[in-house]
């Protein structure tokens, strides 16, 4: 019998994350309050540490590891590699100098699907000039794939999830979606699950199936890349809180209120979402390596778009940054664009 | 009054909530149906997709890894 990546698993990507709420009360009953010394340069909720080791250098660290997505290994390590790596593209960042991965592997997996994964993350992060130099391996009942990813910068260049400003636009660089075409894909497979596709025609399944893998093995690089060249206010990348959720990091740290009022998302995936009750179009749904959130001025945004566009980065205007106490509203009329 | 049950116990997400919306698609205003499930992601979910599409959810039983959902059609 052939061994399915995402049959052996119950949650699948960034939809295995914690819940944000339950996250920030593990973390104050654990006294993690997020105040640190002078050296650490990022707060809480941010997509990386960093930390200054020098005036004109520091250090950025994260962490990144989930169960599986799709069946492919290789594409399955691709998929990790593209979300470890995007937490520290996110902050504007363009060079790792290294990723450790991490991985889990069920005694009853073949080794060949353990030599796939870790096949495809190493071919993904030679592609981003990322060398892979170490690693952890462990059993464990789900197979996971993941990674610790370290970029350097000067600390002047660094943009965080905190700093957007009033008035500034809102763009987002990949098309939301990916929970409810990953589960369009798992559903094909699955006997009970067809039935649910029955009424949506195969090639929309199909379309937002091939959307969703092609952006989630697409890395955010040359976002990072165009976010030095315009003094951008603030980044985050979309993962596993969703559009909102990690909107709302955004709006709560920077103390505004942000409104978003398109929804991007990847094409087929609102009917999609819709049979299988994903709240999509509240920006609620759970993204994997997803595209970067920016808050930039109007005045710059030509110039961002520009840098985006010399790079070939998809990118959509889908809000805006307003005078308030930290809140996020997705509007009911928001427009929704599919990509 | 009508009073529908589901069983969603072992089904793939996003099986057992897309089980209990068409359930519910499927009945009348203020009619019941109590879906039972096991995993506190699912429990979540569902729980969640219920309240987000205006529906009430009566009473909830859980014990250990299962759970009860009693919901009232909008």
């Amino acid at each position: 019998m052939t061994y399915r990546l995402t049959k052996v698993v119950p949650v699948h990507g960034c939809s295995c994350k914690l819940p944000q709420y339950q996250l920030g009360e593990l973390l104050d009953q654990a006294g993690m309050t997020g105040i640190f010394g002078p050296e650490v340069l990022s707060g809480p909720w941010e997509n990386s540490s960093v930390i200054k080791i020098a005036d004109n250098m520091a250090v950025l660290n994260t962490l990144d590891f989930f169960t599986p997505m799709v069946d492919e290994p290789e594409i399955q390590g691709r998929i990790a590699g593209s979300n470890v790596t995007s937490d520290i593209y996110t902050l504007g960042v363009t060079k790792i100098v290294s990723v450790l991965t991490i991985m889990a592997f069920p005694e009853n997996m073949p080794p060949e699907i353990a030599v796939g994964m870790l096949k495809g993350l190493s071919d993904f992060c030679r592609e981003i000039d990322a060398p892979i130099v170490g690693g952890h391996t462990i059993r464990n009942p789900w197979p996971i794939i993941g990674g610790a990813a370290t970029g350097i910068s000067n600390p002047e260049k660094i943009v965080y999830t905190k700093g957007a400003k009033q008035g500034d636009l809102l763009f987002l660089t990949k098309p939301i979606g990916i929970a409810p075409a990953m589960a369009a894909y798992r559903m094909q497979k699955d006997e009970e699950g067809k039935d649910f596709l029955e009424t949506i025609p195969t090639d929309v399944v199909e379309s937002a199936i091939k959307g969703a893998i092609t952006g989630m093995v697409t890395s955010n690089k040359p976002v990072a890349e165009a976010i030095q060249q315009v003094p951008v206010h603030a980044a985050t990348d979309v993962t596993g809180f969703g559009l909102k959720g990690h909107a709302s990091n955004m709006a709560m740290l920077s103390k505004v209120d942000i409104v978003i009022d398109k929804l991007w998302v990847i094409n087929g995936t609102p009917q999609l979402a819709e049979t299988f009750g994903y709240p999509l179009l509240s920006g609620e749904s759970k993204e994997t390596a997803g595209g970067i959130l920016i808050a930039v001025a109007k005045g710059n945004a030509d110039s961002l778009q520009s840098e985006l566009d010399k790079r070939k980065v998809g990118y959509c205007e889908v809000g805006y940054v307003k005078e308030g106490p930290g809140t996020v509203t997705v509007l009911k009329d928001a427009k929704v664009i599919e990509n | 009054m009508n009073f529908e049950k589901i069983d969603v116990k072992g089904k793939m997400c996003p099986i057992p909530v897309a089980l209990t919306k068409r359930k519910l698609d499927s009945m009348k205003s203020g009619e019941m149906l109590e879906v039972v499930g096991e995993g506190d992601l699912e429990f979540e979910n569902i729980q969640r997709w219920v309240i987000n599409n205006a529906h009430e959810v009566v009473k909830v039983d859980k014990s250990g890894n299962e759970f009860s959902l009693l919901v009232k059609k909008h």
